[in-house]
């Protein structure tokens, strides 16, 4: 099938018609992964999560988002059982993310957006 | 903490379905034969130190490979550990606002995934707006 239906640049209209829904992007949105951080960045509702990606896998600009203004936003996730989380989180030390970052990123994110009733 | 934001606890129908043969080449995943039991999962989230994962039922149109009562019963298997994320038909719109209700009201489920890709459409597709309307 092809990816281009997947563009993260589609939440856009999601996101603003429906302000009030919380919007998680899965598979990080590579290619467009400069795409994913714009449309999560410019929307309160929109996050991404890393599914389908080992730690080692992450882009640049995935990383730099999650360390600065996006750390609120970016969400671990596996695919598991397409990668096993042993796996994914293998190369975590190498990300260098602070303590704050690394609990919001591991956790903090998605109990915020998934656990906690409004 | 961890928590796995995306994930599945796969059935049978699910890991051998044909839309993941290029995935099975790709990550060598050998195919198993009989179903995989909730503790199987659990291991491996032990073995990574994942405390809670949402794991996702997989419905598409004329496909069910991961119902949301199969994934109500992994998650009553280990309340704790696993959290129900639903799946709906998003091309049958009234339909699937009644099976996200069931999902909410009665699963017990903390969010829907929606595949709009799985149907070849992006996500701002007119048909999906019920949706999108009710899980809010």
């Amino acid at each position: 099938m092809p990816s281009e239906p997947g563009r993260p640049l589609y939440l856009d209209q999601v996101a603003l018609d429906f302000p009030e829904l919380k919007i998680v992007g899965g598979h990080i949105g590579y290619p467009w992964t400069e795409e994913a951080i714009a449309v999560a960045t410019k929307h309160e509702n929109v996050y991404i999560d890393t599914s389908a990606y080992t730690v080692d896998r992450y882009p640049s600009e995935l990383v730099s988002f999650m360390k600065g203004r996006g750390r609120t936003k970016v969400l671990f996730g596996t695919n598991y059982p397409m990668i096993m989380p042993q796996k994914a989180l293998q190369s975590l030390d190498s990300l260098a993310l602070d303590a704050e970052v690394s609990e919001m990123f591991l956790s903090g994110n998605a109990k915020r957006i998934f656990l906690c009733d409004d | 903490m961890i928590i796995d934001a995306w994930a599945q606890h796969p059935t049978l129908r699910h890991i051998n379905d044909p839309i993941f043969d290029s995935l099975r080449r790709w990550t060598k995943i050998p195919t198993p034969t009989s179903e995989i039991p909730v503790s199987m999962t659990l291991g491996m989230m032990d073995s990574g130190g994942v405390d809670k994962s949402l794991i996702s039922a997989w419905v598409g149109p004329g496909k069910v490979m991961i119902s949301n009562d199969e994934v109500a019963s992994f998650v009553a298997e280990a309340p704790d550990r696993l959290i129900g994320v639903g799946s709906v038909d998003i091309s049958k719109p009234m339909k699937a606002v009644q099976e996200i209700r069931r999902c909410d009201n009665e699963l017990g489920f903390k969010a829907i995934r929606v595949l709009p890709l799985a149907l070849g459409s992006s996500a701002n597709r007119p048909t999906f707006l019920p949706c999108f309307h009710c899980m809010c």
